[in-house]
């Protein structure tokens, strides 16, 4: 037998094993000499891409990883691996890999015009902490006299929903206990901060209430804004399993062009875009008006209320639209009643929806009457056709609404369900808390007990951690470009690429003289070019690292290579960064003197070796459970097992007896690493599916002694009920006129992830895809003299860019709206989005803008 | 619909277009050339007759599956075809409704020689 010969073999097993198929036994190749087996050693990694965390068996042989397969074990996954899995490994080896510190330079000193040039980690953290510790004494001259709810900073952070679990808790920890800054956001909030806040004013308490289980349980599915078959394949593969398995089962496919999933769509909706907040009301409607809804559940577990209207479109206060609102970023509820809520949706009839979305009538009533059939069990899933939009929060309220309406919610099969698009968008962004407004495990800075709760975890004085909010996403860009933030620091994202309004925002802001800019990234991002010092860092299974995906489950990670060259992982930069700060120099006298026994101490010493974080040993190596040997180089350099460390001390905030807010208990470290990963809350060792009902959470119990078997509690909120919010349809920011003629959606395509640093970089997958193209379609093309093919130049208020028409693809717009993907760095979307946001999020609308399309 | 006189190791798309190669037109994979596995779902009832068609590209073997319609697919690199590209046109061979890819290998793993990473 050959060396190919048994890998063959256990490739086909692998496979079979995967299909539920049995090969003869015989065919299974044994290793007949040492020389026939590769030694390729083989352990368990979560995908480095979306937010479905599949898990993958990654093969490493002399320090390469060389070979994946689908994880077996894998309750997410069982084995499969889509496109993207396969060319995981290849991520790590493209050839422009950063391998030292980069600092732009002229006559040997730093200088924002000069060039790039490579510096020691020494120097460029010097550099760096030189200017940080600028901002930070003016920052501390400003804020003499202020209380701790009026700090302001100016100094922040850009993170990231992949960053690794402790990644965020170290810089959550570093900049808002540390620096004293709040200006600390991670990319999800242009992705799934919309989300978080319609969890938060529907349940009081973030992240889905089911599980993928789900795509096992419904009789019907529903996505609204989601492209699944190409940015969740391996979901979508499980819910065309059910689709083509289940009797009676069926697919409703709402977007506002058609992609993939229509395919499989028995009931296709391709709306106007905005009109998804009419569509919803007008399901409310219909259950109402059918009497079709749950009396006893809505007796029981809810509550009725009134959103704000006309809050404005987060744009610029000077902005026309923000002077014209009258209730600019009001997000004041109001309480209300099942009746008044009735009198709200009745305007949203069959044909007043039908007509102002385009939709034919009786795919509305098709769609109305399966979430109105009580025997139905309905699963709705969304992604960003429903996040990023400027009522975005309506929106996922309006589609908690409806579940809430029927009690069809908490169970299996019963799930309004928001997927997340990055690996640990859940895990990290929302559980750890690295918004500008959060704490650890859904507190938030505005409260002074939850403050107060973070400061004796960390053992830090009282009123270290400021009270005021900081800084979003766009909100920092903004600021950047009006030179109130003056130093920023992107880990692991690539937002120059990412953010809405480059040419007016974003590139204005990061060059201007008084910024001084770090990126921390494995390639030479567009964002890196941006840069004043770029910083290499090690990617994926080159540290150690926890994810949580989109169904609350924590998975881990081991080491597995070494990084190339100097690359250091986010966790170490922002330790060893916070060697350079002496507390008195980030601190005024008077905290200091709450603490003296911190006097003189670096913030290293302070947040990181404090007794917690430095309490675990390393031995030189991770041992596994087979005897396997592996590194962990933040833990070699800093003499301590320092991912452990940080999730122990982190599980403070979510699993100790005296946590605030109950609900999102972790197991210990080690049992991470011994599983494919854990849904929270953890309760004696088991993980929990569906929240908030009897049987499968052991909270409502606790919190309702007297419930029912089976029935539900709504504990994030301190009434046990889930709130019914009405919000009405209001037109979008922007929207086609006389001139710019067209709306502009921007997405993704299954062969490149988010902006393309990674996938782009992947030889096969840039050849598939290699540049971005116009998505429009056949009558709006040959109405404008375009032919399928042909270079066009497509231009907003903003800025323009020149891509090819393409009137075949896979994604087919409706007369009057085009796509464009926005992974191409050749091609910049981000010129012509609009930087308006959804006013209670804070997240940009991506899905709609006008532009105009013309012949090149 | 299905089509009584189709040759073997022809595809609906190499009849049509000439777009996917077959066993006869390639040669063997290359020593240090992928592998990978696949499991290619068909239609009801078409596991044989899928099989028999993807037996016939070059570099594909089927290895068991095909009473339940689900294929076990082992594919490999070979002179002028990648796995991979091969793996992403399995969809176009009539009667098949997906392939998922379960495992892959990089062929510098087969060798006798350390993996570097320009290797």
């Amino acid at each position: 037998m050959t060396r190919r010969e048994f890998i063959k073999s256990q490739a086909a097993f692998a496979a079979a094993a995967a299909a539920g198929v049995v090969l003869p036994a015989e065919s299974l190749a044994q290793p007949q000499d040492p020389l026939v087996d590769p030694g390729i050693r083989w352990d368990k990694a979560p995908c480095r891409f979306c937010g479905t965390g599949c898990s993958v068996l990654v093969g490493v042989k002399d320090g390469h990883v060389v070979a994946s397969q689908g994880d077996p074990d894998a309750p997410v996954n069982r084995g499969l691996n889509c496109i993207k899995g396969y060319f995981l490994p290849k991520i790590l080896y493209g050839q422009d890999r950063l391998t030292q510190p980069l600092l732009r330079k002229r006559d040997g000193k730093f200088a924002k015009d000069g060039e790039f040039e490579a510096v020691t980690w020494d120097e460029a953290f010097n550099v760096m902490a030189e200017q940080w510790k600028k901002s930070i004494r003016r920052s501390m001259e400003e804020n003499a006299g202020k209380t701790v709810d009026e700090m302001t900073s100016r100094v922040g952070m850009f993170g990231s929903g992949q960053w690794t679990v402790w990644e965020g808790y170290a810089a959550s920890k570093l900049l808002k206990a540390g620096l004293r800054s709040n200006n600390l956001d991670p990319n999800a909030r242009h992705c799934m901060a919309t989300a978080v806040v319609g969890f938060m004013r529907a349940f009081g308490i973030d992240e889905p209430m089911g599980c993928y289980d789900d795509l096992e349980h419904a009789d019907v599915f529903v996505l609204w804004g989601a492209n699944m078959a190409e940015m969740h394949p391996i979901l979508w593969s499980r819910l065309t399993d059910t689709r083509l398995s289940r009797p009676g089962c069926e697919v409703h496919v709402l977007s506002t062009y058609e992609h993939r999933c229509f395919e499989l769509a028995d009931n296709p909706i391709v709306f106007v875009p905005q009109t998804d907040l009419a569509i919803l009301n007008y399901i409310a409607n219909y259950i109402i008006e059918t009497k079709s809804y749950n009396q006893d559940f809505i007796d029981k577990h809810v509550q009725f209320e009134t959103a704000t209207t006309d809050i404005g479109y987060g744009l610029r206060p000077e902005h026309p639209l923000e002077k014209k609102a009258a209730n600019a970023g009001v997000d004041k509820k109001l309480p209300s009643s099942f009746e008044e809520f009735a009198k709200q949706v009745a305007p949203y009839t069959l044909e007043y929806t039908a007509k102002l979305s385009g939709v034919p009538p009786e795919n509305l009533l098709r769609l109305a009457k399966a979430y109105a059939d009580p025997n139905k069990k309905v699963s709705s899933f969304w992604t960003m056709g429903f996040n990023q939009h400027t009522r975005g929060v309506w929106a996922n309220n309006g589609c908690y609404n409806i579940h809430l309406l029927m009690g069809k919610i908490s169970e299996p099969g019963n799930s309004p369900f928001s997927l997340t698009g990055q690996p640990s968008a859940c895990g990290t962004a929302r559980e750890v808390g690295t918004f500008a407004h959060r704490l650890p495990a859904d507190l938030v800075v505005t409260k002074p007990e939850h403050r107060a709760f973070a400061e004796k975890i960390w053992k830090l004085p009282d009123g270290t951690v400021p009270g005021k909010i900081g800084y979003h996403a766009v909100l920092m860009h903004r600021m950047m470009k009006d030179g109130k933030l003056n130093c920023y620091w992107q880990m692991c994202n690539n937002n120059m690429q990412a953010a809405a309004n480059l040419n007016e925002e974003s590139y204005p802001g990061w060059r201007n003289p008084e910024v001084f800019v770090t990126v921390s990234d494995p390639y030479p991002t567009v964002s890196a070019q941006a840069a004043d010092l770029v910083l290499p860092t090690a990617m994926w299974v080159e540290k150690e690292g926890a994810y949580g995906n989109a169904e609350r489950r924590t998975q881990f990670w081991r080491e597995q290579v070494a990084a190339p060259g100097q690359s250091k992982s986010d966790v170490w930069q922002i330790m060893e960064f916070a060697k350079r700060f002496k507390v008195e120099e980030v601190w005024p006298p008077e905290l200091v003197e709450k603490m003296p026994e911190y006097a003189g101490k670096t913030l290293y010493e302070v947040l990181y070796t404090n007794g917690q974080v430095d309490a675990f040993p390393y031995e030189g190596q991770i041992l596994d459970d087979r005897g396997n040997a592996y590194q962990n180089h933040e833990s070699q350099d800093f003499g301590y097992y320092v991912q452990k460390g940080l999730f122990e001390e982190y599980r403070r905030f979510n699993s100790a007896p005296d946590i605030i807010k109950k609900g999102h208990e972790m197991a210990e470290f080690q049992r991470y690493h011994e599983t494919r990963g854990l849904r929270w809350p953890v309760i004696d060792g088991k993980e929990t599916l569906w929240r908030f009902r009897e049987g499968y959470d052991p909270h409502v119990r606790a919190f309702n002694p007297e419930v029912a078997k089976g029935d539900v509690y709504f504990y994030g909120n301190p009434n046990g009920r889930a709130n019914i919010i009405f919000a009405p349809y209001e037109p979008a920011a922007e929207s086609p006129d006389a001139e710019f003629d067209l709306w502009l959606c921007t997405g993704r395509v299954l062969e490149h992830w988010h902006s393309g640093s990674m996938t782009r970089r992947v030889p096969e997958l840039y050849r598939a895809v290699p540049d971005a193209v116009i998505y429009m379609s056949k009558e709006d093309a040959k109405r404008r003299r375009l032919r399928d093919g042909q270079v066009a130049v497509i231009s907003t208020r903003r800025g323009e860019m020149k891509a090819r028409i393409e009137t075949r693809g896979r994604n087919r717009p409706p007369d009057g709206l085009v796509f464009v993907p926005w992974f191409d760095a050749n091609r910049l979307v981000n010129k012509l989005t609009l930087d308006a946001t959804d006013p209670l999020s804070k997240e940009t609308d991506y899905k709609k803008c006008a532009c105009k399309v013309v012949r090149a | 619909m299905k089509r009584e006189d189709q040759r073997p190791g022809s595809t609906r798309e190499s009849d049509a277009e000439g777009s996917l190669e077959t066993s006869d037109q390639a040669a063997g994979a290359p020593l240090d050339g992928d592998i990978l596995s696949c499991v290619v779902r068909t239609r009801p009832g078409w596991g044989l007759e899928v099989a028999a068609r993807l037996e016939g590209l070059a570099g594909v073997e089927v290895h068991g599956g095909t009473e339940v319609d689900r294929l076990v697919v082992t594919i490999e690199d070979g002179t002028g075809h990648k796995a991979v590209d091969r793996l992403g046109s399995l969809t176009l061979v009539e009667g098949v409704t997906a392939a998922v890819l379960i495992y892959h290998c990089d062929g510098r793993a087969l060798s006798a020689d350390p993996v570097t990473a320009e290797g």
